[in-house]
């Protein structure tokens, strides 16, 4: 009996060994970087600004961990919990590493706020974005 | 044809033995004949298994009427009994849960065919006899047997595939002394791309693994102890809708992954043991299996690294209550602890707990077979605070849920002297919400839906009935199911319309359901040398808001033509008309019919001390281009495979081989 069971433990030991493979460290979550583009004719922060106005907002985007996949602009007006499309993108070539896009839009007719969502995802699903709430007065 | 396309089905090939209702089965409380229980169970022989040439277990299971399987390529695919699949199928392996992280559609079932002396699948619930996630069916997988008293047995079987210039190779050896056996099998598979039927290569659906089984056993006077393990390591190529047509054109032969793709590393170690007590027996099972599961989603790096850590035990009580009843107690508990490593997080790191009691009596009557029994089981979901989800600021909090659940099953089987066998069953099952269907909340990689769970859901529970009409003779047996499977709190993903930052959203909802279906086969013997077989299954599965499901298989109808001019030699051929898929699922189109013609032809020799079995097969003759709703990647426009020719060769070593 002591046999058995001595034999059994030497089986539950090697295959404990096994058991043991993987690592204990995890791995951290590195999103694309994605800035606004702060130079003159460029809206990057928050604003108040009029009605119909043109506005002009740039990004740069860089991979940092996975290629860069999409890139989207969405809006929502006047505190919706839901985002619209307004553009979007898929990046090839280059544009996967690196990525540098001007997008224009005009405000609304009308008061009220308009949060514009601007929106790199990778290839491995990580998003990464930059937002800005134009107060329409 | 006419003839051929009727009737019935509980479903099973056509065995080696003559009859189907007399073979052993070890699926259910234990081992007896598939007339003396009450649950549609259906085997595959390791022969069939060997013969047909399979990709993988799911692959095999396929051709059982009324199990089909997703797939995302031919590496990756889980088997699906009546329309259920992942979470709701439980698969028994080594005498254990088997996990492998299935929560998702393109997570496979993962198995190789090696060493497995056949594969018996119980189909309707019975979260009685196997606890939660046995709620659609139970696939046992059961091990090449133990040689006789006194044998040393070796095998190596080899087999090459036309259309993934693909191979697989494996050997084994055993040896019982009496007191003492053991086993050591290994075993590689490797496959190139496959071609659709325009002979386009599909880029990057390579796949390949490797496989270890050893087997440790005792036996002594009151008490049979068995020991496994079984080491596996897989690679599988994936495609994603946005890398379809990027991967650079390598070798037609070429095998390396360097694109996205999906590894599992699982290693299972269990006991098994039965101990005859004085007037009862007592078998007691344990087991750890670990499971590693890694994804390259495209970003050229491992970035999904989920840990999964299985505890499992179950014991069960075996009593004989006079002459014609038995009683069988149970307990099984199981421990599982979910740890994400990687960069990609898309469910939190989790404990989960569970432990069922359950009580089963079975009485004898006549030549007909009573059985009824009940489970009462408690499961326990408790999550860890978890960063790093896909959406950068989605942190999961921690989030703690119990499920209880009473599950019963009763049934009769009833048997006549002229052959007869008339099944009635209800069961019950049961299954808790997945990590996945609770907390997700970040886009669905490849397909990239912005998925959204929910921690307040339900657990599903259903009642299926069924009544099975089977009938054997010398020229002809038929084998008929129809069912009625009642789903309440049925979980379901399905889009909202609308979108978060361009991708579409989707939501897992609950809901009532219901799954009804039948299976049919008939088997004409008008010679010894020559029989007409044909089995026809169909299923539908709707909500209770009049949606129907997705992943719900086509109707199909399989006509085989097998002549067997001497024992050892057989001939089949016929097709599989796969009618068309009219009613799809929230977020699926329909799909077209077709028909697939394949071939068979087995060679058994019997040399000295060797038997050696060669099988040829081909498998869509006509190479058609063909998309089955299952295939996930019909929405690629990627189609399914094109002609294949598989040949293989198995020679077993034995100083004593019996004849055939």
């Amino acid at each position: 009996m002591m046999k058995t069971i001595n034999t059994i433990t030497k089986m539950l030991t090697i295959g404990a060994i096994f058991f043991t493979f993987t690592g204990c460290k995890k791995d951290k979550h590195i999103p694309p970087t994605v800035t606004l583009k702060t130079t003159a004719g460029y809206t990057s922060a928050n604003a108040t600004v009029a009605k119909n106005l043109l506005i002009k907002v740039g990004i740069i985007a860089d991979k940092v961990e996975d290629d860069m996949l999409s890139y989207n602009v969405s809006y929502a007006y006047d505190g919706a919990a839901t985002t619209t499309t307004s553009q979007s993108f898929t990046l090839s070539g280059t544009e996967q590493q690196h990525y540098d896009k001007d997008v224009t839009f005009t405000t609304r007719n009308q008061n009220g706020s308009e949060k514009w969502i601007f929106t790199i995802t990778d290839k491995d699903g990580n998003i990464a974005q930059q937002q800005i709430v134009l107060t329409v007065q | 044809m006419s003839l051929l396309v009727c009737i019935s089905a509980m479903a099973q090939p056509k065995p080696d033995s003559v009859s189907l209702l007399n073979g052993v089965t070890v699926t259910g409380i234990k081992k007896q004949s598939l007339k003396q229980t009450a649950f549609n169970i259906s085997t595959l022989t390791g022969k069939q298994i060997q013969s047909a040439v399979n990709f993988s277990v799911a692959d095999a299971l396929a051709k059982i009427p009324g199990i089909s399987q997703i797939t995302t390529g031919i590496g990756i695919s889980k088997p699906v009994i009546r329309g259920l699949y992942g979470n709701r199928i439980q698969t028994i392996l080594l005498g254990l849960h088997f996990d492998n992280q299935q929560w998702q559609d393109e997570h496979g079932q993962g198995l190789s065919i090696i060493g497995i002396d056949r594969i018996e699948v119980l189909k309707g619930p019975s979260s009685l006899l196997y606890g939660t996630e046995a709620i659609g069916g139970v696939i046992k997988i059961v091990e090449e047997n133990v040689p006789a008293v006194g044998k040393k047995e070796s095998d190596i079987n080899a087999s090459v595939f036309s259309n993934t210039f693909g191979f697989t190779l494996n050997g084994g050896i055993k040896k019982n002394t009496g007191r003492k056996n053991w086993r050591i099998r290994i075993g590689a598979d490797s496959h190139a791309d496959y071609s659709d039927g325009n002979n386009k290569r599909i880029l990057n659906s390579r796949f390949e693994s490797y496989n270890l089984k050893a087997s440790l056993g005792y036996t002594h006077k009151h008490w049979i102890n068995h020991n496994d393990f079984y080491s596996s390591f897989s690679r599988f190529g994936f495609i994603t809708k946005d890398n379809r047509d990027r991967k650079p054109l390598d070798s037609r032969l070429g095998r390396k992954l360097n694109g996205p793709y999906h590894a599992v590393l699982f290693n299972i170690i269990s006991t098994e043991n039965t101990f005859f007590l004085s007037h009862s027996k007592l078998e007691l099972n344990g087991g750890i299996h670990s499971n590693l599961r890694l994804e390259n989603e495209g970003g050229n790096h491992i970035s999904l690294n989920m840990f999964l850590n299985t505890i499992t035990y179950n014991a069960k009580w075996f009593k004989d209550i006079g002459s014609n009843t038995e009683l069988v107690l149970g307990n099984e508990s199981q421990y599982q602890l979910t740890t994400n490593y990687g960069s990609r997080v898309i469910i939190p790191d989790a404990h989960l707990f569970e432990t069922a009691l359950s009580g089963y009596v079975k009485k004898k009557w006549n030549l007909s077979y009573l059985e009824a029994g009940l489970s009462f089981s408690e499961r326990n979901i408790a999550t860890k605070y978890t960063q790093n989800m896909d959406y950068s600021s989605g942190d999961i909090y921690p989030f703690n849920r119990w499920y209880s659940s009473l599950n019963g099953n009763a049934g009769v089987s009833f048997n006549t002297a002229s052959n007869w066998n008339i099944k009635l069953n209800a069961s019950t099952g049961y299954r808790s919400p997945n990590l996945a269907e609770l907390s997700s909340n970040g886009l669905h990689e490849g397909t990239f839906r912005y998925e959204i769970g929910n921690i307040q859901m339900k657990a599903e529970q259903n009642l299926n009935t069924e009544l099975n009409v089977n009938y054997e003779s010398r020229f002809v047996d038929f084998y008929t199911a129809f069912y009625l499977n009642m789903f309440r709190n049925y979980i379901y993903l399905s889009p909202t319309g609308n979108q978060l930052y361009g991708f579409d959203i989707y939501r897992f909802l609950q809901g009532n359901a219901r799954l009804y279906g039948s299976e049919i086969s008939l088997h004409i013997k008008p010679l010894k040398q020559i029989a007409f077989e044909s089995s026809f299954s169909n299923v539908t599965g709707k909500l209770a808001s009049g949606k129907y499901l997705p992943f719900i298989p086509a109707n199909k109808l399989v006509v085989d033509f097998v002549f067997k001019p001497k024992a050892l030699l057989e001939w089949k051929t016929g097709i599989d008309y796969v009618f068309a898929q009219n009613n799809p699922g929230d977020f699926e189109t329909s799909t077209g019919k077709y028909w697939l013609l394949h071939t068979s032809f087995l060679l058994t020799r019997q040399l000295a001390n060797r038997n050696i079995r060669f099988a040829l097969n081909g498998d869509n003759l006509l190479n058609k281009a063909y998309y089955d709703h299952l295939s996930r990647f019909k929405y690629f426009g990627i189609y399914n495979t094109g002609l294949n020719i598989t040949a293989a060769v198995n020679v077993s070593f034995n100083k004593n081989n019996k004849k055939l």
